[in-house]
């Protein structure tokens, strides 16, 4: 009895806690497919009703909440935008994510001036080291990398040459691991959503890890890419619009 | 000495004028080019402090004063709650808690409810 009362004491108090079902993200954000897609612009920590897409490669947990730390431009993002080369750190206050996108991509912030970083022709290159819990999770977060490939969207274009001293510790790696980046040729994907869609994609690299044995490896895939013909508006199921 | 009291009550309507959290947040939200309704008082104690709500921009709106930065900041939980199966926040800044909540989806990018929170951040 005791506790009944306690229970519908605490389902009075706080209804909404009682049928909420959120998702915690720390920043912008892509939108999930299902919710239309496009990207979320609230730069601040928030909910919705869905949760983070691929969230193993492209998000970072904090605490409870959720950080994208992909290229936001390719969710359609049409903010200010800075450009990087490779892996690097994201600060984001005292936490220290990294990001494992290879080569030329779009970030929305700008990191501080530090010597860790060299600017050329606006292109971001980390010439820091890399601590060993980036070389530890690379074999899987690497795989972001993959999640790009097929996206087609304004890359950015850059013609300056890294610096001399630039490593990119996506491309080589070191004995016994081996990364090998494999670019297999373009093949013909054929999506049918109702309508006859065709579609030339590009297949993804796959990155394949070498633990003391020499050769490579080609994964064969075929990626369709995804065509929406008309977006369905999202609506709750409850039907309930609570207002305060 | 009738002329300093004038003053003094003046200056008096002014600064209690100035302390009102809600009107100074309003105030902040239409010059970032944002709509706002009336704010009313919720008489309801959901998320303790007084509270007041309002409509800006098509996103409900909860502003709440508590005693101290301290309550406000722990009554963030109680806030996202109330935001139930909404996107939404809920963000303490000094001894206020702003929660906001896109109940009709009027802002599918998020840009809106970015610019109450953004906006808010900077009354403190």
């Amino acid at each position: 009895m005791r506790t009944f009362a306690l229970a519908l004491a605490l389902v009075l108090i706080s209804p909404a806690l009682a049928h909420a079902k959120q998702y915690r993200f720390a920043g912008m954000h892509p939108v999930a497919k299902q919710q239309g897609g496009g990207y979320c612009y609230i730069q601040g920590p928030h909910v919705h009703v869905y949760a983070p897409q691929q969230a193993d490669v492209l998000y970072r947990d904090e605490g409870d909440w959720n950080r994208f730390v992909g290229d936001p431009v390719a969710y359609g993002y049409d903010g200010p935008r800075f450009i990087f080369h490779g892996a690097h750190p994201i600060q984001v206050g005292p936490v220290t994510h990294y990001c494992y996108l290879r080569g030329d991509h779009f970030h929305e912030y700008q990191p501080e001036e530090s010597p860790e970083f060299e600017v050329r022709a606006g292109v971001h290159f980390y010439m820091g080291e890399f601590p060993k819990p980036f070389y530890d999770a690379r074999p899987r977060l690497s795989k972001i990398n993959v999640v790009y490939q097929p996206i087609r969207y304004a890359r950015p274009v850059v013609t300056v040459e890294a610096p001399p001293e630039y490593v990119d510790v996506l491309y080589v790696d070191t004995a016994p691991a081996r990364a090998v980046y494999v670019e297999p040729a373009p093949v013909r994907a054929e999506a049918h959503w109702g309508i006859g869609v065709h579609v030339d994609v590009p297949p993804p690299p796959s990155l394949e890890v070498h633990i003391g044995t020499p050769g490579v490896v080609v994964e064969e895939r075929t990626v369709i890419h995804e065509v929406h013909v008309k977006h369905k508006k999202y609506k709750h199921g409850r039907g309930h619009w609570r207002r305060w | 000495m009738l002329r300093i009291s004038l003053a003094v009550l003046l200056l008096a309507g002014a600064c209690s004028k100035a302390a009102d959290p809600v009107s100074s947040a309003v105030e902040a939200w239409k010059k970032a080019g944002l709509e706002s309704t009336k704010f009313a008082k919720v008489t309801a104690a959901t998320l303790g402090g007084s509270c007041q709500t309002g409509v800006v921009s098509g996103l409900d709106v909860m502003l709440c004063e508590f005693g101290d930065a301290a309550l406000a900041k722990a009554s963030e939980e109680k806030g996202l709650a109330l935001v139930g199966e909404s996107t939404g926040a809920s963000l303490a800044s000094g001894k206020l808690l702003l929660v906001v909540a896109d109940r009709s989806q009027a802002d599918p990018g998020g840009k809106k409810l970015n610019q109450v929170t953004e906006t808010f951040k900077t009354l403190n």
